[in-house]
């Protein structure tokens, strides 16, 4: 016990690369980036649509703050006349230009003359040609009724509507596309960060090391479970920090409570140590464990950032064999409304994995010392 | 000239001796090409509003019938299985084991859309249609005489051909050429730790000439690992890259130049692999692959978000690269070419500079 004691301090020192301020900043300066980074993610459940006002007039301000009352719209506003090239870029799923005469067109029931619409999907394309006519048909006829103060009216008629949620089954109107991919980056940077724990075994047998070290009482089993707790730790402590921060900082909510979020990620932290360290194990080589980890935590987070519901069916079948997507899916429970003791199916697969690749990794060590 | 091909040539045997190496940087960008075209491939679908049917139950907590009784008349081309809910509770139920894909609860005043993560079509159809059927109720609210609409918007629909493996077959290449820094990093680490840069420099070589090898090596050892991975792109997943190749080539060559550049700079600066490659590992390459949309299409309006947005190489890139073949713009690839040319001799410049200073010390 003492010696995996005194080996997991030295190893908490070297992955600290013995400066609080580099650990600090390597720590928090990711999480600060993706927390960040993770509110730039537009809602997946929304259309999102990009229009540029060319008449910037009262009328048309209250077409936009009509199609930005809508619920299943994200509205972006941009001065920029290259609309079309967004849509064929795929960037939005619409775009709509309000053209320069839009009020007398308006006015005059010349629909087609006041804006113009670009949508990529035909199905959504119909609805948004009915949203867009049945709002401007009732700006003419709320302005060929009252010439006068039709701008009231139409405010008038705007407030009268009642209001549309978007309701989760947790029955709060939260948008979790942030969520979900921060959490997915929670766990990129957790991969990321085990690769440098694994990497401590690859130094210390490049220096000779693991051979000295070996040769005093410390035994192959010792020295991995030191390697293994000094890493776990470490992203542990990287974990807390990303929801504590998450938690001051943003008004993200994740779903479930920040205790239950944290099991969930500790859990997965153990698996991300022992994927890390089985690499280095298996490769013997740091490049090349380092590549694999590198790509691993690529994909696990693809996994991880692609709602179920928009994989290919087979993805579907990959993907529940894959750690990562029982995280999530233990997230997607908890924002369902269900307590984390519903997916405790989930939990207790991960740590069954983390363990089995625990033994593989002893195993290939013992035989690989025993070789040697 | 000859000592300077000499050192060339020692650089790329010495990163190429390793051949699982190698072949795990051609091999794992493929997998990696191939799992996200086909794990992403719903995401650039176009068509997941063309529906046949909805389930939708409802639940009426007011005596009010308005909506409902518009959503049984409604005439679309999406057919309604409705059925009326009792309680919320036994809604959600239904939604969990799927005889239900949306449900609604009028309240006073409001309306609130229920469904699973896995009909948010669905959801948004529903969600419409009810935004719809408001407008038209609060529209009889306020306009006396409401006639019904006549002229119909007609909204032009573009057919887009982009596809997963497009987008993916560009993003994962640019995010790999980003990987080129690391190998500066292992020469340099390999070199400076065995003193073989000062017995080099005792031969006669110019410490400059011997920077300049190791660069040239690098970006060699690249284009070995990129070549195959672009040949796959084109050729097996069929990635479109335009008509404007010779710009999307100089651009991305800018890149790695500029990549291996950054690499020997933070080489220089920290003196050590383990920090450096903590620093590119854990910042710099998923910072700007996150920015650069490598993982994830990323758009945004918001002047200070876009700005940070830009700040990636990779984002410059993309965009260049997406709007050159499918808009046949080259601007950004234009542009972006410049600022990488200006990035190099600034790095350059630096790396001379600080190459003098440690011979002084």
């Amino acid at each position: 016990m003492k010696m995996i004691w005194v080996l997991l301090k030295n190893n908490i020192k070297c992955l600290t690369s013995k400066s609080p301020v580099f650990f600090f900043m390597f720590i928090l300066l990711p999480v600060v980036i993706s927390v960040g980074i993770s509110l730039l993610i537009p809602s997946k459940k929304n259309m999102n649509g990009i229009v540029c006002d060319y008449s910037d007039s009262q009328l048309s301000g209250e077409i936009i703050e009509s199609l930005y009352m809508n619920a299943c719209l994200d509205l972006t506003i941009s001065d920029s006349a290259k609309i079309e090239n967004e849509v064929r870029l795929g960037n939005y799923n619409f775009g709509i230009i309000i053209n320069y005469n839009f009020d007398e067109a308006v006015k005059n029931y010349d629909f087609g003359d006041a804006v113009e619409v670009y949508c990529n999907s035909e199905g959504f394309g119909k609805l948004l040609e009915e949203t867009l006519s049945l709002e401007l048909h009732t700006f003419a006829e709320i302005i060929n009724q009252n010439n006068e103060e039709y701008i009231e009216d139409i405010d008038e008629y705007l407030n009268s509507k009642d209001s549309i949620y978007m309701v989760n089954m947790d029955d709060s109107t939260n948008d979790y596309t942030a969520t979900n991919m921060l959490f997915s980056f929670i766990i990129m940077f957790a991969f990321l960060r085990t690769m440098t724990g694994a990497s401590l075994v690859t130094k210390d047998r490049e220096l000779g090391v693991y051979t000295r070290i070996l040769m005093t009482d410390v035994t192959v089993c010792q020295y991995y479970i030191a390697n293994i707790l000094s890493s776990v730790l470490v992203v542990l402590f990287q974990n807390v920090a990303t929801l504590c921060l998450t938690v001051l900082v943003t008004d993200i909510e994740f779903g479930g409570t920040i205790g239950e979020i944290l099991v969930v990620l500790s859990v997965l932290s153990i698996i991300a140590v022992a994927l890390g360290d089985f690499f280095v194990v298996c490769t013997d080589n740091k490049e090349i464990s380092n590549i694999l980890s590198t790509f691993v935590a690529i994909i696990l987070l693809m996994t991880g950032i692609v709602p179920k519901e928009l994989l290919p069916k087979t993805a579907v079948i990959i993907s529940s064999v894959i750690p990562t997507r029982w995280a999530v899916n233990c997230l997607e429970n908890m924002q369902s409304g269900e307590p984390l003791t519903g997916s405790i199916i989930y939990i207790v697969m991960m740590l069954l994995c983390a363990a089995i690749l625990f033994a593989i990794i002893m195993i290939i060590a013992n035989r690989k010392s025993k070789n040697n | 000239m000859v000592v300077l091909f000499t050192l060339i040539k020692q650089g790329i045997n010495f990163q190429l001796r390793d051949k699982n190496w190698l072949i795990f940087n051609i091999v794992f960008p493929i997998a990696l090409l191939l799992m996200t075209s086909y794990f992403m491939k719903n995401n650039f679908q176009t068509d997941g509003m063309n529906l046949d049917t909805v389930k939708i139950g409802i639940c009426n907590e007011t005596s009010d019938t308005i909506y409902f009784d518009a959503i049984r008349n409604l005439e679309s081309d999406v057919d309604f299985e409705i059925k009326e809910i009792e309680t919320v509770n036994d809604g959600k139920e239904l939604i969990k084991c799927g005889e239900l894909q949306v449900l609604l609860i009028q309240k006073d005043e409001e309306v609130d859309v229920y469904s699973g993560d896995e009909n948010y079509i669905e959801n948004v159809y529903v969600t419409a249609v009810i935004e719809n059927i408001e407008s038209g109720i609060a529209s009889g609210k306020v306009a006396i005489n409401y006639r019904p609409v006549e002229n119909y918007i007609s909204a032009q629909y573009i057919e887009t051909s982009f596809s997963s493996s497009d987008y993916y077959g560009v993003v994962i290449i640019t995010m790999m050429v980003l990987y080129v820094i690391i190998v500066p990093l292992c020469l340099f680490s390999y070199d400076f730790d065995n003193q073989i840069v000062q017995r080099v420099c005792m031969t006669g070589v110019k410490r400059v000439h011997y920077f300049i090898a190791r660069i040239i090596s690098s970006v060699i050892i690249e284009l070995i690992i990129i070549i195959p991975i672009f040949l796959f792109s084109v050729f097996v997943l069929r990635t479109n890259w335009g008509s404007h190749l010779l710009w999307v080539i100089i651009s991305m060559l800018l890149t790695i130049i500029m990549a291996v550049m950054l690499g020997t700079v933070l080489y220089m600066e920290l003196q050590s692999y383990e920090k450096c490659l903590l620093i590119v590992q854990t910042i710099i390459i998923p910072v700007w692959s996150f920015l650069g949309g490598s993982y994830i299409k990323l758009n945004t309006n918001n002047p200070i978000i876009n700005a940070v947005l830009w700040l990636s190489p990779l984002r410059w890139l993309n965009q260049g690269i997406f709007r050159s073949v499918y808009v046949n713009n080259n601007g950004i690839l234009i542009k972006y070419s410049l600022i990488a040319g200006v990035a190099i001799v600034l790095l350059g410049v630096i790396l001379v500079l600080r190459s003098g200073r440690r011979k002084e010390q």
